[in-house]
């Protein structure tokens, strides 16, 4: 835009100076013309009477002659004495400023007076004979120009005024095309950030006909990418129903071993199911939330999805005697998959369940375009040597607790993909905290962002 | 206490059947979705035990079928998706508990009881009428500290009127969540097993309302 500001501008200014210089030179030519005219005219007016005394044979027809200061002036010397003059001269001496060969017409030049008047000057010699000898007289006629000289300075005045709102004009319209040809590629920039933001599912289609082609291809990749991660997600829940149903009945063949009185074997086939359960679990909550974060789009309405958690968990043992409390703020949009942000979230507060003694707190703590969301219990906590190993596989603060051990595992995996870590630290509750990172999506407040979020919360 | 397991792994059901059995539940196997829905809008169950895969009709469409016939009888999910937002949504849609697989039969029992509790309000797994406490996770009933051996029908006509407590229930209902639709109606074997229960409990714990039913 600059660049076109600048070659406009430069473009006029050439063309003005060209313009002043053109017409400048067209006058200069007129005024010599004009000059030449009235130096024939004169030379041919002036000759030797009988009494070989100068004279002009004719009246000159240039009125100005008769008027004395009156612009026009002619002049015949004779060995550098005035011998004859225009009425006009009154009291101006025109000083010769260019001596022409004989005969000739002369050369023009220009002569500037002290008072800043401006004369245009021609003059050249001519002989006339006399008693048999030739007489050289010279002859000199001038024009006043300084009217002229101000009629230049108007006219470069107006054309550069005129060359002034040309290249306004141009300026303009240069940046009103502009404006408008990259107009679909903003649009597309600001469409783009709206995806990644997880605000829109794709790009909008009513794009200009310049950038549809690119929309349509991106659109088509955010389609693909979408159906691969819903796939695997099937894939992951289908192999579920496909391993955990015979594993389901393995664990009453366990059971009925252990009514038969055979309690090794039961142990055993208890043991080994417990393992491939874990195994099963940690590899499907992977499969889950694999690629996850590179399929952009989702968004989580967090405190809706706490609560719907809380009403599950409500419904689980010890779920009714503790108090649930969720503060986390109603507007606050995570960029996180619902389901990934659920399964994190769900065996956190499920393992505050089995441990808190009255309430379980979820809170968040804002910084930037992150937040914290923290989970507080009042139970007994864990003691600063078992923290780092609890995030291990599938270890388990006490044996004797229900649950497979996995949860804060499956936890670490979720947020790995998401480039988060799980921090355990003491509550002010006097329980356990536990906490984790995430970053959160800038909700302008916008008609129908709302509505965009639950949308995507409840898919 | 009278459930409906609706469960298509043959071996599964059996399983599970034969721990609710345990457990003193009357238990009817229901092999798939239409068949769920169909008995669950037309008999009347005190818990139904859900698996979301089922042929015919999926498991959430008999949920929310059922839900939407105004059914409120307690049901839990049983099913391998176990994903929190998967069981999330099936609470949603009107679940009353949810148990991923693979599950130990004694947890189901435990769950099931607690949800079949509080759909009879009661907070606590102890039920007490008058001189009796009945324990129903431990499946136990003492008179005045007294142990008292019931037999698994005799536990389980207690256990149902004890859940409905201050509620006269009436022949037909009674027999239904005791037996089953297995009782003809004109049979005495409800007065005689009331009658062995009072003979073992004492006379006053259960009432006789002439013309509405037993009440303790």
């Amino acid at each position: 835009m600059f660049l076109a500001a600048l070659s406009i501008a430069a473009t006029l200014t050439a063309a003005g100076l060209l313009f002043a210089n053109v017409f400048e030179d067209h006058l200069d030519l007129l005024i010599e013309q004009d000059l030449r005219n009235c130096w024939l005219e004169l030379a041919d007016a002036f000759a030797l009477d009988d009494a070989d005394k100068p004279v002009l044979t004719k009246e000159l027809t240039d009125p100005r002659y008769q008027l004395s200061a009156n612009g026009a002036y002619w002049r015949v010397t004779e060995d550098g004495a005035t011998i004859l003059r225009s009425l006009s001269t009154w009291g101006q001496d025109i000083e010769p400023t260019a001596i022409a060969h004989p005969g000739s017409t002369g050369k023009m030049s220009v002569l500037h007076n002290p008072d800043g008047s401006t004369f245009h000057v021609m003059e050249g010699e001519v002989s006339r004979d006399a008693d048999g000898k030739s007489r050289i007289f010279r002859l000199v006629v001038a024009l006043d120009t300084s009217a002229v000289r101000l009629l230049k300075r108007s006219f470069q005045i107006r054309t550069m005024l005129m060359l002034a709102i040309i290249g306004c004009v141009l300026v303009c319209g240069a940046w009103i095309q502009v404006a408008l040809g990259l107009r679909p590629i903003k649009l597309l920039r600001n469409d783009i950030a709206l995806v990644n933001e997880g605000r829109k599912a794709r790009l909008t289609d009513e794009a200009s006909a310049e950038v549809a082609p690119l929309v349509t291809q991106a659109n088509r990749l955010l389609a693909q990418q979408e159906s691969l991660v819903r796939k695997a997600r099937e894939r992951a829940g289908n192999l579920a129903h496909g391993l955990k149903t015979p594993l389901t009945i393995l664990l009453g063949e366990a059971r009925r071993a252990e009514a038969k009185g055979e309690f090794e074997i039961a142990a055993s086939l208890r043991e080994q199911i417990a393992l491939m359960r874990r195994h099963i679990d940690r590899e499907l909550t992977r499969a889950r939330t694999f690629g996850a974060p590179a399929g952009g789009g989702a968004l989580t309405d967090a405190r809706k999805t706490v609560d719907r958690l809380i009403g599950l968990l409500k419904r689980m043992p010890r779920g009714q005697l503790i108090r649930w409390r969720n503060e986390l703020p109603t507007d606050l949009r995570l960029r996180m998959d619902p389901d990934d942000f659920g399964e994190i979230v769900g065996n956190l507060l499920d393992n505050a369940r089995k441990w808190a003694k009255s309430g379980v707190n979820v809170g968040a703590q804002m910084s930037g375009n992150n937040t914290c969301i923290l989970i507080d219990d009042d139970g007994p906590g864990i003691p600063p040597g078992a923290r780092d190993r609890l995030a291990q596989r599938g270890e388990r603060a006490c044996v004797g607790a229900e649950g497979t051990g996995l949860g804060l595992a499956i936890v670490q995996d979720i947020l790995a993909q998401f480039g988060a870590d799980l921090t355990i630290a003491d509550s002010p509750k006097g329980g356990c905290r536990v906490a984790f990172t995430t970053s959160i999506v800038k909700t302008t407040k916008r008609a129908g962002d709302d509505l965009a979020a639950e949308v995507i919360s409840d898919a | 206490m009278r459930v409906m397991l609706v469960e298509d792994e043959e071996k599964i059901a059996t399983e599970v059947a034969c721990a609710l059995t345990e457990a003193g539940y009357l238990v009817e196997i229901v092999g798939d979705g239409e068949e769920a829905w169909f008995r669950g809008e037309t008999e009347s169950y005190d818990g139904i035990v859900l698996d979301l895969g089922l042929p015919k009709l999926d498991g959430i469409s008999v949920l929310t079928r059922l839900r939407d016939a105004g059914i409120a009888t307690p049901i839990l999910i049983l099913s391998a998706r176990g994903a929190w937002m998967e069981r999330v949504a099936g609470v949603d849609a009107g679940a009353d508990d949810y148990l991923p697989k693979p599950f130990h039969p004694e947890e189901l029992i435990a769950r099931l009881g607690a949800i079949i509790r509080r759909a009879g309000a009661h907070t606590t797994s102890i039920i007490e009428v008058g001189p009796a406490r009945i324990d129903t996770r431990r499946m136990s009933v003492t008179v005045r500290g007294r142990q008292i051996a019931l037999s698994r029908l005799e536990y389980r006509a207690l256990w149902y009127l004890a859940n409905n407590k201050g509620r006269p229930v009436p022949q037909g209902e009674f027999g239904e969540h005791v037996y089953g639709g297995e009782l003809e109606p004109d049979s005495n074997a409800l007065e005689v097993l009331v009658g062995r229960l009072r003979k073992k409990l004492g006379p006053n714990i259960i009432a006789t309302q002439r013309g509405f039913g037993y009440l303790v």
